[in-house]
C-alpha cells in the first residue's frame, strides 16, 4: 500500500525540478524514477543517463538499456573513468565518493550542455543511515533526491514499479562490481572482471540474491540465507566455474547475503551515512 | 613463524559445536577470513540455521568472516593422484 500523499509529493518534486537528468543504473530505484519523470514532465524534459565503466556489469547496462526502449524512457549512456584515479583504485572506505564526483560531475555537464535544469538520483528513504560516501558527492554537484524528498522506501518504490509494469520490481539490489573488494584490495579492471564473470555463472545456476567477494585470488560467496541450501546441491559446478572466473580458492560464507557485509570492519569514525553528509 | 592461535580456538569451538573433523586455515588480505573444510556429512547442516551459530562461535576467535571451502578434498586427492601418475608414467590420463 502506496500512500498517495507520498505518490504526489513525488510528483510536485518532479515539477518543481522542471526539466532533469537522472542518474540510471538500471536498477530499481532509478528505473522507476525516470519513467515517473517521463509520466509527469514528458519525454523531452528527461534525459536517464547511464555511466559506463568497468565496474558497472554488463547485465545491468542490458536492463538499464532494454527497459529505457520499452518504456520510452529517453537514454544516453556516458563513459566514465573513475578507475584513472588512483584515490578510487587504491579503494579505501571512501571509494564511492570517488566514483560519484566523476559521474555526477559528467551528468551536471550533460545537463548544462542540453538545457535540463536538475540533476536527480534514486536513493529512497531507506537509504538514509547506511555508509554512503557517494552522497557526499552528489550534495556537491547539487543532485537532489526526489525518492527520498518524498519518503518513499524500497517496498513502496517495488510496489509501484510493479503498479507501473517494470519488470524491475523484484529485482534484488544491484550496486556497482567494486563493492564485492573489501577496502585497501586495488580495484582493477581485471579484479573486476572476475566477480563479474563468477557472478554470471551463479545467475546461470539459478542463484539470485547473492555477491562474489573478492578477496585477491579467494572467492567469499554471501548466497542469501533462503538459497544458501542450494549451494550444496551445486557445489561442484560453482566451485569449478568460480575457479574458471579466475579466483584460486572458494568459500561459502555461512551467514549468507547481508547487505554491507564488506563495511563490517569500518570503525564507526569511517562511516559516512546518507542523511549526515550534506 | 608461529601457528596462529585463532585457529585452535576456532577448531575447539566447531568441536563443541558437535562438528567432527573439521580444519580451519585463515585467508584474507587482512587474515580476517576463517576457511573451514568439512567432511560431506556435515554441509547439509552447516548450509542451514545451525550455520549461521556455529559461524558466530567461530568468528568470536578473532574472525571478521567464516566460510566453508567448496574445494571436494576426495576429488583433489584425485586429481592429485592423476597429476603424480601422469608424471610417473608421461601418460596423459583421459
Amino acid at each position: 500500500m502506496i500512500d498517495e500523499a507520498k505518490r504526489e509529493r513525488l510528483r510536485g518534486i518532479l515539477r518543481e525540478c522542471g526539466s532533469v537528468v537522472i542518474g540510471y543504473s538500471g536498477g530499481v530505484d532509478s528505473v522507476f524514477l525516470a519513467t515517473v519523470a517521463v509520466q509527469v514532465l514528458g519525454p523531452a524534459s528527461v534525459l536517464a543517463v547511464t555511466g559506463k565503466s568497468d565496474s558497472v556489469a554488463s547485465w545491468m547496462e542490458d536492463t538499464a538499456r532494454e527497459v529505457a526502449g520499452r518504456f520510452g524512457i529517453p537514454w544516453l549512456e556516458v563513459e566514465t573513468r573513475e578507475m584513472e584515479d588512483p584515490r578510487y583504485a587504491a579503494n579505501p572506505s571512501n571509494r564511492c565518493y570517488f566514483c560519484k564526483s566523476e559521474l555526477w560531475t559528467r551528468l551536471a555537464d550533460v545537463a548544462r550542455a542540453r538545457g535540463l535544469r536538475t540533476v536527480l538520483d534514486g536513493s529512497n528513504a531507506d537509504d538514509v543511515g547506511d555508509h554512503r560516501p557517494g552522497a557526499v558527492a552528489a550534495a556537491e554537484n547539487a543532485v537532489r533526491s526526489p525518492l527520498l524528498e518524498a519518503g518513499l522506501t524500497k517496498a513502496e518504490i517495488r510496489a509501484w514499479s510493479r503498479e507501473l509494469g517494470l519488470p524491475t520490481w523484484d529485482q534484488p539490489a544491484a550496486p556497482c562490481l567494486a563493492s564485492r573488494l573489501p577496502y585497501g584490495i586495488a580495484v582493477t579492471p581485471q579484479r573486476l572482471k572476475e566477480v563479474e564473470r563468477a557472478e554470471l555463472a551463479l545467475r546461470a545456476l539459478g542463484f539470485r540474491d547473492f555477491r562474489v567477494r573478492h578477496h585477491g585470488g579467494v572467492a567469499r560467496l554471501e548466497v542469501h540465507p533462503s538459497e544458501l541450501a542450494r549451494v550444496a546441491e551445486h557445489r561442484a559446478a560453482i566451485h569449478a566455474a568460480v575457479l574458471e572466473a579466475g579466483f584460486r580458492r572458494v568459500l561459502v560464507d555461512l551467514q549468507g547475503y547481508r547487505r554491507g557485509a564488506l563495511n563490517e570492519g569500518l570503525a564507526a569514525v569511517q562511516l559516512v551515512q546518507l542523511g549526515s553528509a550534506a | 613463524m608461529s601457528a596462529d592461535p585463532r585457529i585452535a580456538a576456532a577448531e575447539r569451538a566447531l568441536a563443541e559445536h558437535g562438528v567432527r573433523g573439521a580444519s580451519v586455515e585463515v585467508e584474507g588480505h587482512e587474515r580476517e577470513i576463517a576457511a573451514l573444510r568439512v567432511p560431506d556429512a556435515e554441509w547439509e547442516r552447516m548450509m542451514g540455521p545451525d550455520g549461521v551459530r556455529i559461524a558466530g562461535a567461530v568468528k568470536a576467535a578473532g574472525f571478521r568472516y567464516v566460510a566453508l571451502d567448496l574445494a571436494d578434498p576426495e576429488k583433489d586427492r584425485l586429481t592429485q593422484r592423476r597429476g603424480e601418475t601422469e608424471r610417473t608414467t608421461g601418460t596423459r590420463l583421459p
